[in-house]
């Protein structure tokens, strides 16, 4: 049920807005109640008659995995999560989702794990009470846990099919030296088939992390405040418990390129990834508004990069990039290229190197930018069509700024992003000293030296070292 | 350059232009005859048929979408030219217009945020717009022109061509393991069928095609006559008229519908592997073909039973409790009534997927190739129990409860109501009717275990089916398959005697496939 790094990327990527002046995301604020346990409850009502997405937040993601060899938990636990309770089991619970005729998944990220439900309004009362009860209450026995550990295998080699898993996970492995962002969110191969021993820990992290402060109720859509708060109150008001903390390793900061070079045993056009450390997420600087629009401008499909090497000159079957700004900790701005097989890897981190010392040196033209200023207002109405599109952008700011209004906030953040900001940004985060490359060649054109990948044999055969 | 082309289409499709008008002669101060009067005005193609068009407005909606769906699809693809019908799609989405290259035409979209997508099926492909409301007369003429005066030079044909080539040999055959398996049995079930080649094409299809090609195409069935147009938000009646009026201008002279041979199904189980050495697991797809589509009211009832089987991405159905819940081989195992496809990360259908001949099928995601034969046997029984005896009343009622709720939550934007809408119209259905949703709640509301079980009865089978399997060490499981070997499945944790119970059935049940029934593929003659 987990998406994997590149899909969070993507996520992450569109859902950023510039405004018009003064406007908000969304028309009417959603409204922020607190129990005494701890929990948040978010409502925001909507115009979608008859719908409702009810989302719950638990802002524990693979950052949380600090100690050895628990790489991929945090998903792993998401799967633990429809595995029932003490009064209803897997069986029962989803008997109930079924009578609610509910779209019930969820997915994992570094930072968040979030549980992801839209049902018919006539039916939220009672999905309060089963998600109240499986909050609360979870309880499965070993064999169960043993057995859906397999399904997270399986989801693994589903992955791993293709080589742009293992481009992600080598590039993660190889930016990060300390900080948990080194794993992908599936985690390492060799953890994921150690799991099945790992039901004890699974039950401590349960009680470290699914706590009421740890946690929030987004209730988007055909719904009233009052009612959802009395809802929380009679099916979570009795959860009770604190977070326990993690501190995930600081990660030094990149002074000198790295990179990697991986040979595919299968099909596949040469990829390239390239990622650029980028501070944590802040509101109070323009430093991270200034990442997303500096990555429309530099990579979207109408930047020059874009189409020079895809359109005319036809060196590239694809690039894009991810801003990779919304995360707790340093993250990465990552570029996916998909070469033609007569380009070359160099070619490409010079175009790219290029490009942004260009945007560095303030050449943009002012009108090119706010052309990106109108596109990331206008985009946002795409994001926040439906009740769980709202619930999304809600829950993924939350999740990393702790605050309710962090998506609002962001949105007037990049309506104030000046030319020289995106400047600023070109020049002193995506330099060279701060970059990671990995290459990946079909085996049989693979320069000498790269490290041989395939389905069968991911680049990380073994857990990393781990603080 | 503009006005000329217009020019040269209203001479070529428009069927009516007036002889050129008589020039006033001057000889020698004398008038020689009097003018003919003004030359009327070329009389204009009839507009797309109001009948053609749906509109559902939305006064207070932001977005504005616009949706051409063209009766046309990879099964008009001429042989030899497989890939024909997606290259020029995405020639028109992708190769600008006459007024503006690419690279103008996606600077102008970049500041509207608005999105034009294409997505070619067998029968249909739907070209759609998406734009917010302050946009949307700066939009319009980007979205008419992408249709009506396509660009169609050279240079873009052959950057289109090859970036289609890429994603049929890289992407599709390369790491899309489970996509690979559903096209696969396709081709299988609709072999020597205008079905039986993906919409991407083949090598030689692709490899064969010219821009004259491609632009004749066009003409063929990106035509006027094949044409249905959408609108949802808000949207005025001029602006209604003037789509009809423009998508009037389309070619005139249309091809005819290919006709589509009768496809029989098969007699027993029928496998075909493609050996991909160095895949780690094995993708399933099981299929048959359907004398029914959504068309015929038995469809309701063949959709209850597979939506029991295995509803899309929900881990209800008999197929994910069997493998993946109660025995943790995979990641998710589904069953389908008709072509699906899931829209963009949300797991409801697409629309535009309508076919004139549908198949029914199961998605096995992948496994542990040791689990394979195991894994098939497991699905392919359930199937067999779930038709052998009327579902217990209670399963019914609950499956009908769920999916009474479920099919509400497919219709939650203006675009994706639009584009059931537009199905609904091409396949006759009076708007009177109510949307399809609420229609297919209607027809299971009187679904008893009877009726089900004899309509699922009458159109699925577990005996009867094609298998494609993408995995590892195809030979050995190919052997096994037709030896209907034992296919004993050990785990590394402790399952409830029930699952070893059922296990030891399982495990023995038989396939009965023929030797001459199973086949092994090299991956790389695969869609070449």
């Amino acid at each position: 049920m987990a998406r994997t790094r590149r899909l969070l990327q993507a996520l992450v990527a569109g859902a950023l807005v510039a405004p018009s002046a003064g406007a908000q995301v969304l028309a009417t604020a959603p409204a922020v109640d607190r129990l005494p346990n701890g929990l948040t409850v978010v409502t925001a009502p909507t115009e979608h008659p008859g719908i409702v997405a009810y989302f719950t937040l638990v802002r524990t993601g693979s950052r949380d995995e600090t100690e050895p060899h628990r790489s991929g938990f945090a998903h792993f636990f998401e799967h633990m999560m429809f595995r029932g309770t003490r009064t209803l089991s897997a069986e029962a619970y989803e008997h109930r989702m079924q009578s609610f005729g509910a779209d019930n998944n969820a997915y994992t990220t570094e930072d968040f794990t979030l549980y992801t439900i839209t049902i018919p309004a006539r039916s939220l009362d009672a999905l309060a009470a089963v998600e109240g009860d499986r909050f609360r209450n979870l309880f499965y026995q070993r064999p169960a846990f043993q057995t859906e550990s397999r399904a997270v295998l399986g989801e693994y080699n589903k992955n791993s099919a293709s080589p742009v898993h293992q481009l992600w996970e080598t590039l993660s492995e190889l930016a990060f030296t300390r900080h948990t962002y080194g794993h992908t969110t599936m985690g390492y191969l060799a953890d994921i088939q150690a799991m099945p021993t790992l039901y004890d820990y699974s039950r401590q992290f349960f009680q470290r992390f699914y706590r009421p402060d740890n946690c929030t109720l987004i209730v988007v859509g055909d719904v009233q405040r009052q009612h959802v708060l009395d809802l929380a109150r009679q099916h979570y008001g009795a959860w009770s418990g604190r977070r326990a903390p993690t501190n995930a390793p600081a990660e030094p900061e990149q002074t000198a390129p790295r990179s990697r070079a991986l040979a595919w045993e299968g099909t596949s056009p040469p990829r390239m990834l390239l990622g650029y450390r980028v501070p944590p997420f802040d509101l109070a600087t323009r430093d991270s508004a200034a990442l997303e629009v500096l990555h429309a401008l530099a990579f979207s499909e109408s930047s020059d990069l874009y189409q020079r090497l895809v359109v005319r000159e036809e060196r590239l079957l694809r690039i894009e990039s991810w801003a990779g700004e919304l995360h707790r900790d340093s993250g990465l701005f990552t570029v996916e290229a998909t070469l033609k097989p007569e380009a070359t890897f160099d070619e490409v981190e010079r175009a790219v190197t290029e490009e942004l010392a260009r945007i560095g040196r303030g050449e943009t033209p002012p009108e090119r930018l706010r052309e990106v200023a109108s596109n990331l207002r206008y985009r946002m109405p795409m994001e926040a069509q439906t009740p769980s599109g709202v619930a999304n952008l809600i829950a993924r700011f939350l999740a990393v700024t702790g605050e309710v209004d962090g998506y609002e906030r962001y949105h007037r953040g990049l309506a104030e992003v000046t030319p020289e900001d995106v400047a600023r940004v070109a020049r002193t985060v995506l330099t060279p000293a701060r970059r990671t490359v990995v290459t990946l060649s079909p085996a049989d054109h693979a320069p000498e030296g790269a490290v041989r990948v395939g389905p069968n044999r991911p680049a990380q055969a073994a857990p990393r070292r781990t603080p | 350059m503009r006005a000329l082309s217009y020019l040269a289409l209203w001479a070529a499709f428009g069927g009516c232009s007036s002889a050129p008008a008589p020039t006033l002669q001057n000889q020698g101060g004398r008038v020689m005859r009097r003018p003919d009067p003004p030359p009327a005005p070329p009389v204009p193609p009839p507009a797309l048929p109001s009948s053609r068009v749906v509109v559902q407005r939305s006064a207070s909606a932001p977005l504005v979408t616009l949706r051409v769906v063209f009766q046309a699809g990879s099964a008009d693809d001429p042989a030899g030219q497989e890939g024909a019908t997606h290259v020029t799609a995405r020639l028109l989405a992708e190769g600008g217009t006459e007024a503006l290259t690419y690279e103008q035409f996606t600077r102008r979209l970049f500041p509207m945020a608005a999105q034009v997508t294409y997505a070619v099926d067998r029968d249909l492909v739907a070209f759609t717009g998406t734009v917010h409301r302050d946009h949307l007369a700066a939009f319009y003429p980007l979205f008419r022109d992408m249709l009506l005066a396509p660009r169609m030079a050279e240079a873009d044909f052959a950057r289109v061509r090859t970036q289609t080539r890429a994603d049929l040999t890289l992407d599709l055959r390369g790491s899309s393991d489970e996509e690979l398996g559903k096209e696969v049995l396709q081709s299988v079930l609709y072999r020597n069928h205008p079905y039986g080649h993906p919409t991407l094409g083949t090598e030689r299809g692709l490899d064969a095609l010219t821009l004259d090609v491609v632009r004749a195409h066009r003409a063929r069935v990106f035509c006027a006559g094949r044409a249905w147009a959408g609108l949802s938000g808000a949207v005025d009646d001029t602006l209604v008229q003037t789509l009809r009026e423009d998508l009037g201008r389309l070619p005139a002279a249309c091809a005819p519908r290919v006709e589509l041979p009768a496809v029989s199904a098969p007699s027993g189980v029928h496998v075909v592997l493609v050996d991909k050495a160095q895949a780690s697991s094995t993708a399933i797809s099981v299929g048959l073909p359907l004398r029914i589509t959504r068309a015929d009211p038995e469809h309701a009832l063949v959709q209850f039973m597979t939506n029991h089987l295995g509803l899309h991405r929900q881990s209800v159905g008999v197929l994910y409790q069997t493998i993946r819940e109660a025995r943790g081989l995979n990641y998710g195992d589904y069953a389908y009534a008709e072509h699906f496809a899931q829209e963009g990360w949300e797991r409801f259908p697409r629309a535009g997927l309508l076919r004139r001949q549908q198949y029914a099928s199961l998605w096995l995601r992948p496994v542990p190739p040791r689990n394979a034969h195991f894994a098939l046997r497991a699905a392919l029984r359930a199937v067999e129990h779930a038709l052998a005896s009327e579902l217990p009343q209670e399963d019914v009622d609950r499956v009908r409860t769920f999916l009474g709720g479920y099919v509400s939550l497919y219709t939650q934007t203006g675009a994706r109501r639009l584009g059931f809408a537009m199905d609904d119209a091409i396949l006759g259905v009076p708007e009177a009717s109510g949307a399809w949703a609420d229609r297919m709640r209607a027809a299971w509301g009187p679904v008893t275990p009877a009726t089900l079980r004899a309509a699922a009865g009458r159109h699925l089978s577990a005996r009867d089916v094609w298998v494609a399997i993408i995995g590892p060490n195809a030979q050995e499981l190919a052997a096994a398959l037709a030896q209907d070997a034992p296919s004993p499945i050990t785990y590394d944790s402790p399952k409830p005697p029930a699952v070893l119970a059922e296990d030891r059935e399982i495990q023995a049940w038989p396939l009965r496939a023929r030797p001459e029934d199973v086949t092994v593929v090299p991956l790389a003659e695969v869609f070449r």
